[in-house]
């Protein structure tokens, strides 16, 4: 057998998967929108930053060491404050003071801007800046002169910024999926625990044991238990006929043997005539024989169908071969008999089939009266094959025409051995045939015994 | 163990079972049987090669060789002896072992005692070609083949007489049609199988009253009993 995955594993899985797609694509959208109120928040403030060293300017005052980290706290509630450059250049680009590598913007779209404060990118790649600049007036020398103050700072530090909030990001989500994970994990397990207690109780129970599973099981269990069940109860009915079977069969051979016992004794004690309990031992080991007989027979059968040999067989030819072997018999009663078969060929077991048709030919011998008409049809009808062993013998009483079937059961009405029709049955089943016992009636009255035997569907139409 | 005995009908009983060995003696001796038993199958081959023996009766479960391996030997060494297999194993299988392999005849346990009989003394009238034909009072005489009707002989015509002769040659058994038409026409004669209705009807008047019944088996073929034994089971 090979290992079929497990369903818990299937579901967890599949769970987990699902939770990590969502969580990433979360985590991406999440880090996205990160950034970019990141780039936001400290283009602000490089943009305050210009403005407060403008203001500074015109002020006059000298100390503008402490701009950059105020407005980046202000902004970004961080102390952490990046390394910054500033220039002050006159309108015409000409350093003022400041830090020469960065240069006076170039680009005429920020010069026309620059009323307010433009924020754009500057720098050589590897080395990228983020410049804010302001343009305004201020006095020098009793005269308003335009100037230009830049700040920048180096995408370097924003990326490094970006990273750690990724990193925060992912950590979030993480903490997140492992916490709904074990809590997927934990549900699964308490949700199959009854599949569990079901497996566990199954383990625990020994082979012999056919009681039924207790029902009481969630929605999806109970058909499955209620199978089960039924496979218990039909079980338990099996081993009941069997045991049934081997008691009836007990006491049918113990009989005979204890009836011989009795008449042998009774011949050693002189208490019985020889001439009259001699001829009677002879029936009672006829019996016996007969039913070991049948016994056996009834082995072979289980036997046989167990191993399966099926071949074409000639059901003609088989009930041919059985109506020569029993002619001597036939002949002895005198009976008219009659063989109506075309050819006809069934997929069986030529040995069983010819069982079949020898127990059957057999009761319709033993029932018929000396003289009587007997007789075997095989014929191909519309849906299926039909064979009838027919006879005069006065049918069946209708009281037992319903238990004709069951082991021993013949015999306690004392017309024949007892398992001729059981194994009729048990064979006419394993070549998924059935087999039935009809009283004819002809004008109103019960004239003699049909035993039917159907195969379904085995002719091309 | 014995020696075979003149005047009597000697038979080897192959059978392991003593208490059957003593019963079967007792039973048959009145009946002119000489019984020669012996219970391993070894030994019955030695006893088989050195004496001579109108039959051999042949249990299949034996210590020392099984019966049909010890059959295998007899007949590997040429033995003509018929050989009758009486076991209890009773199955097809071995039926058909045992005849493949040289048996003539096959008894399964337990038996009758004159069904035993009968057959013992068919099996050997069969192997010395003595073979008596005859059913009620019909009976065909082997030195002149003519049929006689108690001592009145029957005017046949050939196909009659080979028709009664197949008949009679499995007396009290059914023959079928197809059997009758070849032993009376020929195996690759063009005669339809009804041609043998026509011929039985004829026959069965010819034998009237010869204590002989030519029975019908519609569908399967004719058979010929002994009116004595017909009707005889009530």
């Amino acid at each position: 057998m090979t290992a079929m995955p497990s369903m818990r594993r299937f579901i967890v899985m599949w769970i987990a998967v699902i939770l990590s797609v969502l969580t990433l694509v979360d985590g991406l959208l999440a880090y996205g929108a990160a950034e970019k109120g990141l780039a936001e928040t400290r283009d602000r403030a490089l943009a305050r930053i210009a403005a407060g060293y403008l203001r500074a300017l015109r002020a006059q005052d000298a100390d503008t060491s402490k701009i950059p980290a105020s407005v980046f706290r202000e902004e970004t509630g961080d102390d952490d404050t990046p390394e910054l450059r500033f220039r002050v250049s006159d309108s015409r680009g000409l350093l003022l003071g400041g830090d020469p590598q960065l240069r006076f913007p170039a680009d005429k779209a920020v010069k026309d801007k620059l009323v307010q404060a433009a924020l754009y990118d500057d720098g050589e790649p590897g080395d990228r800046w983020r410049v804010a600049a302001v343009k305004d007036f201020i006095l020098t020398r009793a005269q308003a002169e335009p100037v230009v103050v830049q700040v920048a700072e180096s995408h370097a530090a924003r990326t490094a910024s970006a990273h750690l909030l990724g990193m925060a990001i992912a950590g979030k989500q993480l903490l997140r999926l492992g916490l709904a994970l074990s809590l997927v994990y934990a549900v699964v397990m308490l949700g199959l625990r009854p599949l569990e207690r079901l497996r566990a109780e199954l383990a625990r129970r020994n082979a012999h044991d056919l009681t039924l599973v207790a029902d009481q099981r969630p929605q999806e269990l109970a058909p499955l238990v209620a199978s089960l069940n039924a496979l218990l109860l039909a079980q338990q009915s099996a081993v009941d006929e069997q045991r049934k079977f081997l008691a009836d069969a007990s006491h049918q051979l113990r009989t005979p043997i204890a009836v011989l016992r009795t008449q042998v004794q009774g011949l050693l004690l002189g208490q019985t005539d020889t001439a009259d309990t001699l001829p009677k031992m002879l029936r009672t080991i006829d019996r016996a024989t007969a039913l070991t007989n049948q016994l056996l027979a009834m082995a072979k059968v289980e036997q046989l169908v167990r191993r399966a040999d099926w071949a074409e067989v000639q059901l003609d030819q088989v009930a041919r071969d059985v109506a020569l072997e029993f002619a001597p018999l036939i002949a002895r009663k005198r009976l008219d008999f009659s063989l109506q078969a075309g050819p006809m060929s069934l997929r069986t077991d030529a040995w069983m089939l010819g069982e079949l048709v020898k127990n059957l030919l057999s009761n319709a011998i033993h029932h018929s009266k000396k003289g009587g008409a007997l007789g075997i049809v095989v014929r191909q009808l519309k849906h299926e094959t039909e064979m009838i062993v027919w006879d005069h013998g006065g049918g069946v009483d209708e009281s037992v025409l319903g238990r004709l079937f069951e082991p021993f059961n013949a015999s306690k009405s004392g017309t024949g051995i007892g398992l001729g029709l059981s194994i009729c049955r048990q064979i006419a089943e394993s070549m998924n045939a059935s087999v039935d016992i009809f009283n004819r009636i002809e004008a109103g009255e019960v004239v003699g015994v049909d035993a039917v035997v159907r195969w379904p569907g085995l002719r091309d139409a | 163990m014995g020696r075979p005995t003149i005047g009597a009908v000697n038979i080897l009983l192959v059978e392991d079972d003593l208490d059957l060995c003593g019963a079967l003696m007792r039973v048959l001796a009145p009946r002119g049987f000489q019984l020669v038993c012996c219970a391993d199958g070894l030994e019955a081959l030695q006893m088989a090669r050195r004496h001579e023996f109108d039959a051999i009766m042949l249990d299949l479960t034996l210590p020392g060789i099984d019966g049909l391996q010890m059959l295998q030997r007899l007949r590997d060494g040429a033995s003509r002896t018929p050989v009758m297999v009486v076991t209890a194993r009773g199955t097809v299988e071995d039926k058909v072992a045992g005849l493949n392999i040289g048996a003539d005849d096959y008894l399964a346990k337990p038996f009758d005692i004159e069904e035993l009989e009968a057959r013992l003394r068919a099996l050997i009238r069969r192997s010395k070609g003595e073979e008596e034909l005859r059913c009620g009072n019909l009976r065909l005489d082997r030195e002149t083949q003519i049929f006689f009707n108690g001592f009145r002989p029957l005017d046949l015509s050939p196909r009659e007489g080979a028709l009664l002769k197949a008949l009679l040659q499995h007396r009290g058994q059914a023959v079928t049609k197809e059997a009758l038409r070849e032993a009376v026409f020929g195996e690759n004669a063009e005669t339809s199988a009804d041609a043998i209705e026509v011929l039985v009807h004829r026959l069965r008047k010819r034998i009237a009253g010869a204590q002989a019944e030519l029975m019908t088996l519609r569908g399967v073929g004719y058979l010929l009993i002994d009116e004595a034994i017909a009707g005889r089971d009530e």
